[in-house]
Formats: structure tokens, C-alpha cells, sequence
């Protein structure tokens, strides 16, 4: 006992990160086992079935290949483009909006004046509220003839407006339900502000820079990881845009608010699921995209060098 | 959470500190009349974000026709009428039971697949380490809505469809990703010297595991789990595609269907929906350092 | 290596058991539970406080198990969106996917029409065709909108009602109008001088309602009719029908002349009917059940029930007034299942009886779908609301079926979609009519 008791202590002794001893193989397996299966049920097989069958008419039981069909319909189908554009109009009303009012906001609560815990609270509690809640919350907020909005505009504007069925307005309705929900920004700019070591600033003062300066001049440029980190996350959930737009609007009017999650959920319904996953490969290659677009762009992951 | 080495370069003006101190400690605030501005500001945002809802809140409290003649802001007269429909006509409780099981199974479930993938990943190493690393990472930067069709072909084949059960072991798999990630990162910052000594006397891999590790990252392991009880308690994609039976709905679910309900009652619909609301909210308000650590851990990763 | 090659081996058998239970679950189980009785499940007889069908459905349910003790047992499934909304077709949808729809269930014709063709519904046509005494008990049209181009029958009629348009008497008279108008320029005409009141001539609500009012426009044209039980189905550009383009048009018309609610658009029929029920509204469109689910509950203004009217809908002319007679509904059946089959026909059978027929007309205002003596149903005292119209269906120039009765299934989604960007002028009549066209048979 007393040999493999001290062979054990020379195992562990060797590194941080020690290869796995002989007789703890059984168990670290068996430790990561579940992580690798599911991951391996929902995240790769339904990859590999959707790589597969974006090529083919499916219903979930009928099966046939038929090359690049899918993908030439959804060239030429308007509704696809629509709800391209529609999808990436969310993405900008986040990037344009609502995290540069989240940076400004959490830029200011980090200055901690009286308060501040206050402001940081009442902020982030709209992050908490589900897209469910939300859509119900705005298809009344909305309503033309019983809504708070239109009552509180309408003495201004001198009549109502069917802000979610009009297609001039349907689009930036919906952004209107998220753009201001910027707790979670504001949470991670303000964590992000507190790590600044104060002699930084401190200087600054010293040599005259004004509060607003050393925001602008100091502060905010070495925000720029943390503003790219808050970007991906909100692009992640806006190429994903469904529960909103399918609750509050359905898509409509013309097709003015559908997005390609919804899409691709119609065709799903409809039995086409083939189409539906060219759609769904749509969605991945796009998030892909703007996932390393806004790296490269804010060059995250370039701190750890 | 070290500076990247081109933000750092304008303050070598002295000997970098042992401790550099944090900003925020002491600083020196805006003049009164900039603080108005800055009020001026952050209540308008508090507005902006927090009106519809606190309408709806409101509202609640109201009866079905003044709602819908849109007159009077304030309630006039008061009823709770609409919190009594939602429990008798609704059935919100059903809802919230179903919900409450999803959430704390899928909390569970996702906590301890992370937590105990997460330790052998950042403590040894192995042949495909740090590919699992990558592909758990990666999981988290898929728009899984893109994958909803191949989902439900997936758990349609496995016996899951319309299951509470195989919706726990959905939530469980959706959820582990983000846990493991932030579970690895505290994990790796913990000495290795603390489960070596348990180790030595001969403790078994699972025992140092729980007995050892487990109550050394309680403060990671609260954070992740609120975060977790939150989406699940939230979503809405998954259960609107894999759940048939209303007995099995979530309370999203019961909220969406609200509007196209026969009989369509405003003012249970706003109470429902207030109840609903609420919950991730009180949670909130109760763990709100847990909540924020959570979320900020996971985007810095 | 070894590492993975343990976990290769300990992963596998959990898949298999996995797959192993998936097949087991699969398959069912026995239709014949521990007492002998054979089991069916139905998706639309639960318990309900806010819908009297499914209430009815849950009580009659509960008469069947009672009357077929030791043979049959129908099984409550708590399904959502099992009474109404939009959702409910997609959500049959996924269930036809999943290869799980209920034994049996309710569905309306354009549902009827989508779930059709994933070939899992069950085809009545063989048992009706072995009793003809049964088959013969229906109402003339009951079966449109519930059959297939071979003649199949997708469906056992649950209901067969004359669908007109509620109005205030107290409003209208307000504005000046003693009697609801009789063609559509009347109509229009009451509607400036009810608009002059401030109150809104007639609720819509972008969905349900609106086709009710776009089928009157169509089916009381003079080459209206036609288009509704038939070419709606077989014709891919609806604006070639000079009827279909003037009703398109006139119904886009009152929305711009201010004669419809602020929210017509919202696709929640409650929106329109608060209209109604607050009395800020002179008419609405909807089936008898209306009385039963919105006039009669506490959401209504008091004295409203009182100041309610039932007519038949205006017509292009004089003395051409009509009625939308089918709605088309009926009971299906997602089983292939010879043994549940069986019991599936008992409980259909049981449903089309007289006695529940007539306890259905009581409890929510349908009117029965089979013929029923009319010594029968009066001593049933229905109420006089709900069945007012079916004793003015014989005076009634014009009968034609419900606009979604004949057309493809995916109408009410293209609907809801294409009508708003019209009425604001952005597409065309004719656009309109052959997207509309197009987009409801891709939704089917």
C-alpha cells in the first residue's frame, strides 16, 4: 500500500495539469461521459442530419435527394430575402441601439454616484423577462384603440396608429420591444469599467482631462473587448429572432416582420424539411459569419496572447 | 481579466503596483449640474424600458372594460378578479408546477453534467482535451434555432416528444454548455493542492469530487444554477416545438396561448402574465450578485 | 486513446437503450385497458370554464363512457390549443408529424384540408356508406368542406350553423336607423351616419371576423356563390373573379372610410368583440356560439343581451340577403387502429344522436348537424338568439358556405398576413387576390 501511495504522490507532484493517473481513467471518463452524449444527441447528430438532409425533400419520414433544389428556391423566393433583411435589421437596431445605450449607461453607473445600485436594479429587470411576456406585454402596449402608447401619443400626434400592422412602422415596433433592454450590456460594461486600475484614471485627472474626456479618451477604448463580447451575444439571440415576432405579428404585415428562424419554422410545419434545414444552414452560416466578423473586428480573443 | 497589452501601455508612468487598485473605489464625482443630466438620462432609459411592463403590471388590477376603453391610467375601480381567473379558468398553477419541474430538473441535470465534465477538463490532461473544450465552447455560439427541425426529427426518434421527462433532458443539454464553461474557468483558478492531499488518502475520484471540490466552487456553482433556473423558466422555442399536451406546457407556452384563447379574458391574461413575470424577477431581486456574477463571468469567459 | 475508446463503449449501450425505449413507446400499447374496455383518447373533451365546446364535449365524453361501460372508454387528453386560435393548426401539424394524433378530435374544414394530406386521418366514407339511415340523418350540405376530391368523408359534421351578423338595436337607432340594412349600400350609408355618432359601425379583427364579412360580400354577389364552394378550391388567381374583386374591394373600403374598430387588424377576434360588448360597436359578425361565449358572460355591457339582434347578411340588391350556412366542422380520427376504430365509430355515432345534438344546441348555440323533428327542438326551448336564424333560413335568398370551408388550409395565416398591407395601399386588388391565393395553398 505504502509504494502506490507514494507513486501516487509523484503523479500529482509532476503538474497542474497531470496526465490522467492509470486508476482514475474509469472515472474521468465515466465524469465527462454525459456532457459527451448530449452533447453528441443535440448538438452534433442534429448538425450532421441537418448537413445531410438540406439537400433533400424530407417530411421527417419520405426521403430523396435532390441536389441543390432546396437552396435555388430559396434564392428566388422573396419572402427568403425578406426575412433576410428583417432578421439582420434586428441585428443592427441591437448593435446601433441598444448596446451603445447599454455602454452609455453602464459607462455612467460605473462613475457609482448616490444611487447607482438603485439604477443598476430597476435596469437589469427587464433582462429577466421572457420574450413571451414581452410579446404579450407589447401586443397590448401596441393596440391602437386600448394601448397605453397610443393614448399617451395620441394627444400629440392627433390620431392612432396600428404601430405592429402597418408596414411602415410593423419593423421598428418590434426593435421597440428589445432595444431598450439593456441590463445585461450594462451589467458586463460596468464589471468591465471596475477592472481599470483607478491610477489610470487618476493620472488623467491629474493632467487636467475632463469627466466627460476621460470617458471618451480613456474608458471607452479599453471597453472595446467587452462591447464586442455584449455585440456577439445580442447577435446570437437576434439571427435566432422567433417568440416576439411569432407571437406579436406572425411574420406580418407582407411578410414586413418574419425572420428566417420563422420562416424556416413555416416550412417546418408545412412538412418541408429539407427546406426548412437549408434555411436552418442559412441561419448557422450567418451567425458564423458575424461571430468572426465581430472578432476580428473588436479583436476578442487576442487578450489572452 | 488582465489588460491586453496595448490598452496597458499608457500606464507604465511608474512601476506597475502589486495591487493596482480598482477604479471605482474613489472617484471623483460630476459636478451637480452634470448629475442632473446623468438623472435626466437614467430615468429616461428606466422609462423607456420598464413602461410597458409596469403598464401591464398595473393593469392587472384593473377590470376587463376599462382596459379596453383605455381610459384612466390608475385602476378605478380595483380588482383581483383577473388574479382568481388565472388559477380557476387558466389553470396557471398546472403551468407553473410543469414550469418549476423543467427548470429546477434542467438546472440540476445541466449543473452536474457541467460540473462534472468540467473538472477532469481543467485539472488533467489527455488526447482531445482541449477538442472537447472547443466543441462544449462552441455549442454556446450556435443559433440553435437553426437546428430546431433536426431537434425535433432527433427527439421525436428517441421516445421524447411531448415528455416531461425528455424535456428535463432537453434543458439539460441546452444549458450544460454555458454552466461548464464558467465552471472550467473557476475550477482552473483553484490551487491544485486542494483535492491532492484528499486524493492521497486514498479518496475516490467521485468522492473527492463531491466532498472536496463541490463545496470549494458553491459560489461558481450558484451562479451558473440561477442563471440556468432563469432561461428555462423563460423559454419559449423548444417547448412550443416538442410539447403537445397542455398538461405538459410550460408557463411560456400558457402565455402565448393566452391571446388566442377562446373567451379571451384581458385581465387574466395580464395577471397571468404579471405572476409569470415576476418570478425570475423576485429571483432576481434575491440573488442579484449571483445573477450578475453569472452573467458577466459568462460573457468575459 | 483508451479514454475514448471507454467512453465509445460506455456511450453505446445508452444510446441503444434510448433507441430501444423510443420503439417501445412507439407502439402504443393495447387499446383494451384492465376492465376490458377498448381505449380511445380524444384531444377535444377536457374540462373547460372558458370554452363551452370543449365543456360540452367533456360532459357528453363522460354520457359515452357511462352508456359503453365494459365495451368502450373515451380518455381525456388535455391538449393545447385544443379549442381554438391560430395555433391550433400547426400544432396538429406537429402532432401528424410526430406519427401522435389523438384517436379522435375536432377540427374545422380548412384544418380538415391540411391534415388531410399528411394521410393520417381516418376516412369515414366506408361506415357512412354501410348505414345509410345514419348517413342519411345529416343536413343537406353537412358534409362540405369535410370530404375529399375522391369522396372521401375526413370528418362526422359536429354542427351545421347559419352564420349572420349581430347588431345593437339601441346604437343603431341612435344613428338615426330603426331597421338593419338590407343591401350593402344601405349598409354603408347606416355606416357614415353611425361613424358621424362616433361609435364604430362594424367590428373586424383581421382574421376570423373580416372573412366572415369578405364571404357575405362574395356569397350574396350575383356569381358569388359559385366562387365559394367551388372555384375557391380549384382556381390559382382569385382576382380573375370579377365577384371576389368587387366584395375585395368594398370590404378595403370600409376600413379606409373609418367604418371598421382602430385594431382590425390584430387577428384577436376578443378585440373586436370588446368593441360589441362594451357597446362601442354597432355590429359583429360571428356564429350563434357568440350569444354563449361573449353576450352572455360578464364582459358584456349591461342590457346588451336585451339590444341584440341576429340578421342575415345585406345583399348587392334588393331582396338579397344571405346566410353562411357551413362553417364546416367536424370530428376526425388519427388512428389506423381496427380496434380503436371501432370504438372511435361508436363514439361518433353517439355524438350525432339526437339527444346530444340537442344538448349541444343547448349548452353552446350550435345548431345540430343532423335533422332533427322539429316537435323535438322546441320542446328543447334553445335559446332564442342562438337559434333565431335557423327558423329564418327558409326566407333567405342566399346560402353559401364560409370562405375557408372550400379553400386551401394555409387562408387564414395568408390572410392575416396579406389583409393589412392591402387596406394600407401597398399591394393591389389584384395582387392582393393572387398572393393570397398562391400563399393559402403553400400553407395547406
Amino acid at each position: 500500500m505504502r509504494t502506490t501511495r507514494q507513486e501516487r504522490r509523484r503523479t500529482l507532484q509532476r503538474s497542474a495539469e497531470a496526465r490522467v493517473p492509470p486508476a482514475m481513467r474509469g472515472p474521468v471518463a465515466l465524469s465527462i461521459l454525459p456532457a459527451l452524449v448530449l452533447f453528441a444527441l443535440f448538438f452534433l447528430v442534429p448538425l450532421g442530419v441537418l448537413a445531410v438532409t438540406t439537400f433533400a425533400r424530407w417530411d421527417g419520414v419520405d426521403f430523396a435527394f435532390t441536389g441543390w433544389d432546396n437552396y435555388d428556391r430559396l434564392l428566388s423566393d422573396p419572402v427568403f430575402w425578406k426575412s433576410v433583411r428583417n432578421t439582420l435589421f434586428y441585428c443592427a437596431a441591437s448593435m446601433l441601439i441598444q448596446v451603445p445605450l447599454g455602454v452609455a449607461v453602464g459607462m455612467t453607473l460605473a462613475l457609482r454616484m448616490p444611487g447607482w445600485t438603485v439604477f443598476r436594479t430597476v435596469i437589469f429587470i427587464p433582462f429577466v423577462i421572457s420574450g413571451a411576456a414581452y410579446a404579450l406585454v407589447f401586443s397590448m402596449f401596441y393596440n391602437p384603440s386600448y394601448g397605453l402608447l397610443n393614448n399617451l401619443l395620441g394627444p400629440v400626434t392627433g390620431g392612432t396608429r396600428d404601430w405592429l400592422f402597418d408596414s411602415g412602422t410593423a419593423r421598428w415596433a418590434v426593435a421597440g420591444t428589445f432595444v431598450f433592454i439593456i441590463g445585461f450590456v450594462v451589467v458586463a460594461v460596468m464589471a468591465e469599467v471596475a477592472a481599470i486600475p483607478a491610477e489610470l484614471l487618476e493620472a488623467a485627472e491629474a493632467d487636467g482631462a475632463s469627466l466627460v474626456q476621460r470617458q471618451l479618451f480613456i474608458v471607452l477604448p479599453l471597453l472595446r473587448n467587452i462591447i464586442g463580447t455584449v455585440i456577439l451575444v445580442r447577435l446570437l439571440v437576434d439571427i435566432g429572432m422567433f417568440d416576439l415576432v411569432y407571437i406579436l405579428t406572425a411574420g406580418g404585415p407582407n411578410d414586413a416582420t418574419t425572420t428566417l428562424a420563422l420562416y424556416a419554422y413555416r416550412s417546418y410545419l408545412h412538412g418541408q424539411w429539407g427546406y426548412a434545414n437549408a434555411v436552418g444552414s442559412v441561419i448557422l452560416l450567418l451567425g458564423a459569419t458575424l461571430i468572426v466578423t465581430v472578432r476580428r473586428v473588436f479583436r476578442i480573443g487576442e487578450r489572452a496572447l | 481579466m488582465t489588460a491586453t497589452p496595448s490598452t496597458k501601455a499608457p500606464t507604465d508612468a511608474g512601476a506597475a503596483p502589486v495591487h493596482p487598485r480598482r477604479s471605482g473605489r474613489r472617484r471623483t464625482l460630476p459636478r451637480p449640474r452634470a448629475l442632473v443630466l446623468i438623472y435626466g438620462f437614467l430615468a429616461l432609459v428606466t422609462l423607456l424600458s420598464l413602461l410597458p411592463t409596469a403598464w401591464v403590471m398595473l393593469s392587472s388590477i384593473k377590470t376587463g372594460p376599462q382596459i379596453y376603453s383605455g381610459e384612466g391610467v390608475l385602476p378605478a375601480p380595483v380588482t383581483l378578479q383577473g388574479y382568481l381567473d388565472v388559477f380557476t379558468e387558466i389553470r396557471l398553477h398546472t403551468y407553473v408546477f410543469n414550469t418549476l419541474l423543467y427548470a429546477v430538473g434542467g438546472t440540476v441535470g445541466a449543473v452536474s453534467v457541467a460540473f462534472l465534465a468540467a473538472y477532469p477538463l481543467a485539472r488533467y490532461s489527455f488526447f482531445g482535451k482541449h477538442f472537447l473544450v472547443a466543441m462544449f465552447s462552441l455549442a454556446l455560439a450556435v443559433p440553435l434555432v437553426g437546428l430546431a427541425t433536426p431537434v425535433f426529427f432527433v427527439v421525436r426518434e428517441l421516445g421524447m416528444f411531448d415528455s416531461r421527462i425528455g424535456m428535463v433532458i432537453l434543458y439539460t443539454a441546452l444549458e450544460f454548455p454555458f454552466s461548464f464553461i464558467v465552471l472550467r474557468s473557476f475550477l482552473l483558478s483553484l490551487p491544485p493542492e486542494v483535492e491532492e492531499a484528499a486524493l492521497i488518502d486514498g479518496a475516490g475520484y467521485f468522492t473527492t469530487l463531491r466532498r472536496i471540490i463541490l463545496p470549494l466552487a458553491r459560489p461558481a456553482v450558484a451562479t451558473v444554477s440561477v442563471v440556468a433556473f432563469v432561461k428555462i423558466w423563460n423559454e419559449f422555442f423548444f417547448a412550443n416545438l416538442l410539447i403537445a399536451t397542455q398538461d405538459n406546457q410550460n408557463v411560456q407556452l400558457a402565455l402565448a396561448g393566452f391571446k388566442s384563447q377562446f373567451g379571451f379574458n384581458i385581465t387574466g391574461a395580464m395577471a397571468g402574465a404579471t405572476i409569470i413575470m415576476l418570478v425570475p424577477i423576485a429571483l432576481f431581486l434575491v440573488l442579484q450578485r449571483q445573477v450578475i456574477a453569472g452573467l458577466t463571468a459568462g460573457a468575459v469567459k | 486513446m483508451r479514454v475514448i475508446r471507454t467512453v465509445v463503449a460506455a456511450t453505446t449501450p445508452l444510446i441503444l437503450t434510448g433507441a430501444l425505449t423510443a420503439c417501445s413507446a412507439q407502439d402504443g400499447g393495447s387499446p383494451v385497458n384492465a376492465a376490458g374496455e377498448i381505449e380511445i383518447t380524444c384531444a377535444t373533451c377536457q374540462e373547460s370554464t372558458t370554452d363551452p365546446f370543449l365543456q360540452f364535449n367533456y360532459e357528453a365524453a363522460q354520457r359515452f363512457n357511462e352508456a359503453h361501460r365494459g365495451r368502450y372508454r373515451v380518455v381525456t387528453l388535455r391538449h393545447a390549443n385544443a379549442g381554438s386560435g391560430e395555433a391550433r393548426l400547426p400544432y396538429y401539424q406537429r402532432l401528424a408529424m410526430a406519427n401522435d394524433l389523438p384517436d379522435v378530435f375536432q377540427l374545422n374544414s380548412a384544418e380538415i384540408e391540411s391534415l388531410s394530406s399528411t394521410g393520417r386521418l381516418h376516412d369515414f366514407a366506408p361506415e357512412l356508406a354501410a348505414d345509410a339511415e345514419w348517413s342519411a340523418s345529416f343536413q343537406p350540405r353537412a358534409f362540405d368542406g369535410l370530404s375529399g376530391p375522391e369522396g372521401q368523408r375526413w370528418a362526422i359534421p359536429q354542427q351545421q350553423d347559419p352564420v349572420g351578423i349581430f347588431y345593437n338595436r339601441e346604437l343603431l337607432a341612435h344613428a338615426g336607423h330603426d331597421a338593419f340594412p338590407t343591401t350593402w349600400d344601405e349598409f354603408e350609408s347606416m355606416a357614415a351616419d353611425v361613424r358621424a355618432t362616433g361609435t364604430t359601425p362594424i367590428a373586424l379583427d383581421g382574421d376570423w371576423a373580416t372573412i366572415l364579412m369578405w364571404s357575405n360580400l362574395i356569397g350574396t354577389h350575383p356569381e358569388g356563390a359559385a366562387f365559394l364552394a367551388d372555384e375557391i378550391a380549384t382556381s390559382d388567381d382569385w382576382s380573375a373573379n370579377a365577384a371576389v374583386v368587387a366584395a375585395t374591394e368594398r370590404l378595403r373600403s370600409w376600413h379606409t372610410e373609418g367604418y371598421v374598430n382602430a385594431d382590425a387588424f390584430s387577428g384577436d377576434f376578443q378585440n373586436a368583440a370588446s368593441k360589441y360588448l362594451a357597446g362601442t360597436a354597432v355590429a359583429i359578425p360571428n356564429g350563434p356560439w357568440f350569444v354563449k361565449t361573449n353576450l352572455r358572460t360578464s364582459q358584456a355591457a349591461p342590457g346588451l343581451y336585451e339590444d341584440t339582434e341576429y340578421v342575415p347578411s345585406p345583399g348587392w340588391g334588393a331582396s338579397e340577403q344571405g346566410l353562411i350556412v357551413v362553417s364546416g366542422a367536424g370530428w376526425v380520427s388519427g388512428t389506423a387502429d381496427p380496434t380503436r376504430l371501432e370504438a372511435v365509430e361508436a363514439f361518433v355515432r353517439f355524438m350525432s344522436s339526437t339527444d346530444e345534438v340537442v344538448e349541444q344546441a343547448r349548452s353552446t348555440g350550435s345548431n345540430p348537424p343532423v335533422t332533427v323533428p322539429a316537435a323535438t327542438l322546441a320542446a328543447a326551448e334553445l335559446e332564442p338568439l342562438s337559434s333565431g336564424l335557423v327558423g329564418r333560413l327558409p326566407e333567405v335568398a342566399l346560402t353559401y358556405p364560409h370562405a375557408r370551408v372550400h379553400a386551401p388550409g394555409g387562408i387564414d395565416a395568408a390572410w392575416k398576413n396579406l389583409w393589412p398591407a392591402y387596406v394600407n395601399g401597398e399591394i393591389d386588388t389584384a395582387a392582393f387576390l393572387s398572393r393570397l391565393a398562391a400563399d393559402s395553398a403553400v400553407g395547406g
